[in-house]
């Protein structure tokens, strides 16, 4: 058999995926470097020019929009990027299967959940787990933004989808219901993909002919036949999923989605997916493209910190007359303030430069970051910030959304400290490392040299981070370098 | 209510499928249920059994937002090239821009379709199996195609296989009642995926030019059947040649074109009402009640032939092969009803009278008729009154002469005219009255008013006999069913009915003496009745 006859079914594969209407119009980020310019946002960047202050308080909250990718982000936002097009692609049109497939689960609609047959093939999903403030759902909105969420086919584009007309849904991010219904989060579904398709399928399938079972059903034939690539489920709660007497079944939900053939990435808080995790199936169906763990930075010393998290949104975001003024241990003086918690460095920047711009303060000093810690913006939060900041395992059993086990896992991991004092003075960039190697099995399946290699674009092009790389590859395959 | 802003989802559908088909795979790609889709679609709450649009228009715009136009639908998606290619250019139009506005009032009084023996739909929905296979490769899902469901068509004109009407397994029709199904589905009522053909596909000579005809014509390509250029065509090739008396002898070709040896397997083979006064009244120019299919299939022969002097091929029988050899030989003299329909059609012309009607004048037709169905009375008998005096007296004789063509001299002499017609139709099949009547009406009314006796005998009533005698009869077995019951150990009023309801119940009205006497009615609470008691 020559190599060209061995090839060629690779080389059909590539030229589907090329030719793959419903990708044609998508941006695709196949290197990790244009995937993270791509994920930079720095509204600030442009300066404000000769505004007065009193025109620059409502900017204060363009902080939000500030993303500084830090390897977490960058690893969980590669995942949700191969999640969507490998779904995509295993939609595509061009295969008649597929254009099939659309018509016989149409076919399907009017039945309850379980009578739907199950199909050979599953699609992979996705787990984001953290607890708040961490930064996983500004990161999925962050990559979200990237694609566009609705992409309408008509000529050619259409025809190759077996369509005169389609309004594609590229992806779809619904919250988890607040109380745990399968109700909930049927509504939920149908009243997003209105409001995204201007539809109104929320009338179609509502009434006593239809019961949760049905519906159910019917959404999935709506995502399927607007070729949804990636469903999105946000704040997933350990009372909303684990916890919830319906949480089986919303297991089995995310499985009837994979194996419609669309990814699923699931984004919550790691308790709420214990149930998840207790079958051994679905876990690994769920988890294809990837297990990620949003952690807060363990020490001042943390190179996300010091690197991504300070540097891309403390310091970027200027608007007094003057920069800032110089602080010695800027890093160590924030961690103290914030917990490494990248929700409340932005909270506590806003604060302090809305301070200033009402104060008229020129430039942000010290005693201007210590004020506005104390305001009441901060007040919310500051036990949360104690606690992180001093690593107090029992202050934090006071929330029970913060799985004290995984935190003290990540501390101890991060730092073998006894003491709470000694967490403050972190020295060298080493422990960063150890935290890497020691995080749990799940997130070991994440690509390695991300977690070791800083992620600044410009890096890239350089022959010491070229070395670095090689040299963290060979040590990661067994260290023969 | 239902509120789409915008189309977000329609499928890819075949130019030539069905209205039915289109919108059964937009149902079924949406996932919306058949009463939702059809407010949706159409703005009606039924979805089966569209042929037409209600609204094309409302369709355009709620189902495609404007990519495709209503025209885009009428045409490409329902047998409307065809029907329009049976109307003037500018009735087409009109015809047209109805349908296209939903103005169904005037679509009707344009072209009224609601006559069953104008229907373009078959039975039963038809598919090809390898238009099927090519539809799930490049669509995904099968589609019905209008060709297809045309009652005449029996073969996929493209790929040449008889058409599947049935399921392979049970014989039950595509989709049973709600029609819900499209080709390639499974059997609603057994579950199995074998199709099977019709029974006995024609493919004769007339088959091919019929065939050739409705497909050119659902291309909207068939310009013979335009009214003027019918006229045309039959006018040379029936009056020029054969004249009016040669009708019957092209009627008998038409038959045998198609491998036929009666109306009736005429009308099985065509899959529509058709009579030897269809033929012939179309023929001479009448086209009211010839079902549409008919006439392409008539005009499908005479314009096959035409063009051509060539008679039937060797193999044919004597008759029919004399019969055609006189036909398209030149006519050595015109008969007098050529002549005059010449003359009726060369000053219809001049005066811009209908030429359809001056040839229905010709053909001895009332003024009175002519002028509701194709003009004004006034303008009828203006036409009649500017004309030559000698051709106009003609005309008057024939029409005299027509009115009583028919008419037997006697009661004896009608009798046995008709009592041969009844036994004509005997022979081709008619076995019941039923059937009789929708082969032959006239003379089926005419036997049962004025021959009852006679026609009772050749085909009984099924009920059959006088009430007394089924009264007894019946009596007769209300009576053994409950002894018979009796024997076996029946001894109740209240057992007989569970077992037997209908005859007791039959028994209490109408024979209550005899029922009393073998079951005599219970008297206080403990008594036993048994059955031999019963029976003393």
């Amino acid at each position: 058999m020559s190599s060209n006859s061995i090839q060629l079914p690779l080389l059909r594969a590539s030229e589907a995926v090329e030719n793959n209407p419903l990708t044609r119009r998508l941006p695709r980020f196949d290197t990790d470097e244009a995937l993270s310019q791509a994920m930079e946002q720095d509204p600030f960047r442009g300066g404000v020019g000769n505004l007065d202050y009193k025109r620059r308080i409502p900017l204060v909250q363009e902080i939000r929009r500030v993303v500084s990718v830090t390897d977490a982000m960058l690893l969980a936002a590669r995942g949700l990027h191969d999640a969507l097009f490998a779904s995509l692609d295993r939609q595509n049109p061009l295969d008649p299967a597929n254009r099939r497939n659309i018509y016989e689960s149409g076919s399907q609609v009017g039945k309850p959940i379980l009578e739907l047959p199950w199909r050979p093939e599953f699609a992979g999903g996705l787990v984001l787990s953290g607890w708040t403030g961490t930064g996983k759902t500004h990161t999925a909105d962050r990559f979200l933004q990237l694609v566009p969420q609705v992409v309408l086919h008509e000529g050619k584009d259409a025809a190759d989808c077996g369509c005169l007309i389609l309004k594609q849904l590229v992806w779809l991010k619904v919250h988890m219901p607040s109380d745990g219904s399968r109700g909930g989060l049927v509504i939920g579904l149908l009243m997003e993909l209105d409001r995204v398709l201007g539809t109104d399928y929320v009338h179609l399938y509502h009434g006593n002919s239809w019961s949760i079972e049905k519906q159910l059903v019917a959404i999935i034939h709506i995502l399927v036949a607007h070729r949804c690539g990636l469903v999105v489920i946000d704040e997933a709660q350990e009372a909303t999923l684990a916890r919830s007497r319906f949480g089986k079944e919303f297991v089995v939900f995310f499985l009837r989605l994979l194996n419609a053939g669309m990814a699923v990435a699931l984004m919550g808080n790691p308790l709420a997916f214990t149930q998840l995790m207790s079958l051994a199936q679905s876990q690994a169906r769920l988890t294809e493209f990837g297990w990620f763990d949003f952690t807060s930075p363990v020490s001042a010393s943390d190179l996300t910190w010091t690197d991504d998290l300070v540097p891309g949104i403390w310091k970027q975001s200027k608007l007094l007359a003057e920069p800032d003024e110089p602080m010695k241990d800027l890093e160590k003086f924030l961690f103290g303030l914030t917990g490494g918690n990248p929700r409340y460095l932005a909270r506590l920047r806003a604060a302090t430069l809305l301070l200033g711009l009402r104060t008229g303060a020129v430039r942000v000093t010290k005693e201007l970051v210590e004020e506005a810690s104390r305001s009441p913006a901060m007040a919310g939060v500051r036990d949360q910030v104690d606690a992180f900041a001093q690593h107090d395992l029992s202050a934090l059993s006071r929330w029970t959304d913060i799985p004290g086990y995984q935190v003290r896992a990540v501390w101890i991991g991060g730092e073998p400290a006894k003491d709470s004092r000694e967490f403050e003075a972190p020295a060298d960039p080493e422990p960063q490392e150890k935290v890497a190697s020691k995080k749990s099995s799940k997130s070991a399946t994440a690509p390695q040299p991300l977690q070791v290699v800083p992620a600044k674009p410009e890096d890239y092009r350089s022959k010491e981070f070229e070395a670095k790389l090689l040299a963290e590859l060979g040590r990661i395959a067994g260290g023969k370098t | 209510m239902i509120i789409i802003s915008e189309p977000v989802l329609w499928p890819e559908v075949p130019v030539g499928a069905t209205l039915h088909s289109a919108l059964l795979a937009a149902k079924r790609m949406s996932g919306i249920r058949g009463s939702d889709a059809a407010r949706i679609f159409l703005g009606t709450p039924r979805l089966n059994g569209q042929v037409f649009p209600p609204d094309a228009g409302w369709l355009a715009s709620h189902t495609v937002g404007g990519r495709l136009s209503p025209e885009d639908f009428v045409r490409n998606y329902t047998p409307f090239p065809f029907y329009a290619s049976f109307l003037r250019r500018s009735d087409e139009a009109r015809w047209l821009s109805a349908l296209c506005e939903g103005d169904r009032a005037s679509a009707r009084q344009i072209l009224p379709l609601s006559t069953r023996a104008d229907r373009f739909v078959a039975d039963r929905q038809r598919q090809c199996r390898e238009c099927l296979r090519e539809d799930l490769g490049l669509y995904g899902v099968g589609h019905w195609r209008v060709v297809h469901q045309v009652p005449a068509i029996t073969r996929c004109p493209l790929h040449l296989r008889p058409l599947h009407d049935r399921c392979g397994d049970c014989g039950h029709a595509f989709g049973g009642r709600t029609s819900f199904a499209l080709p390639g589905d499974v059997c609603d009522r057994c579950g199995s995926s074998e199709t099977s053909g019709l029974h006995s596909p024609h493919f004769s000579e007339g088959y091919r030019s019929t065939e050739e005809l409705i497909v050119r014509a659902l291309r909207g390509d068939a310009s013979e059947l335009r009214p003027a250029s019918r006229v045309r065509l039959l006018d040379d090739v029936i009056y020029r040649r054969v004249g009016i008396q040669g009708l019957e002898d092209v009627a008998g070709l038409f038959l045998a074109s198609w491998g036929v040896k009666s109306m009736n397997e005429l009308s099985t083979a065509l899959g529509c009402l058709a009579s030897e006064r269809h033929v012939v009244g179309y023929l001479r120019g009448v086209t009211t009640g010839v079902p549409r299919v008919l006439q392409a299939a008539i005009l499908a022969f005479v314009a096959q032939y035409s063009n051509t002097s060539e008679v039937y091929a060797s193999g044919r029988d004597a008759k029919a092969e004399s019969a055609a050899t006189d036909l398209f030989e030149q006519p050595t003299s015109r008969s007098p009803d050529a002549v005059l329909l010449e003359a009726f059609c060369t000053h219809a012309a001049k005066v811009g009278y209908p030429i359809v009607a001056a040839r229905e004048l010709a053909a001895g037709g009332g003024q009175h008729s002519i002028g509701v169905r194709y003009a004004s009375l006034q303008t009828t008998r203006k036409f009649l009154a500017a004309f030559p005096a000698e051709l106009l007296a003609r005309y008057e004789a024939l029409r005299v002469a027509r009115r009583y063509r028919y008419v037997p001299a006697d009661l004896s002499e009608a009798r046995d005219l008709i009592r041969g017609r009844v036994l004509e139709a005997m022979r081709d099949g008619c076995t019941t009255r039923a059937l009789l009547l929708r082969a032959d009406g006239a003379a089926y009314r005419w036997a049962r008013m004025h021959d009852k006796k006679w026609l009772d005998q050749m085909m009984p009533l099924r009920r059959g006999g006088p009430a007394w005698r089924r009264h007894e009869a019946t009596l007769e077995r209300c009576r053994v069913r409950i002894l018979a019951l009796i024997d076996e150990g029946y001894c109740s009023r209240s057992r007989l009915h569970m077992r037997a309801s209908n005859q007791v119940t039959w028994a209490r009205r109408h024979d209550s003496a005899w029922l009393d006497r073998v079951m005599p009615k219970k008297r206080g609470s403990g008594r036993v009745v048994t059955s031999k008691g019963c029976l003393e």
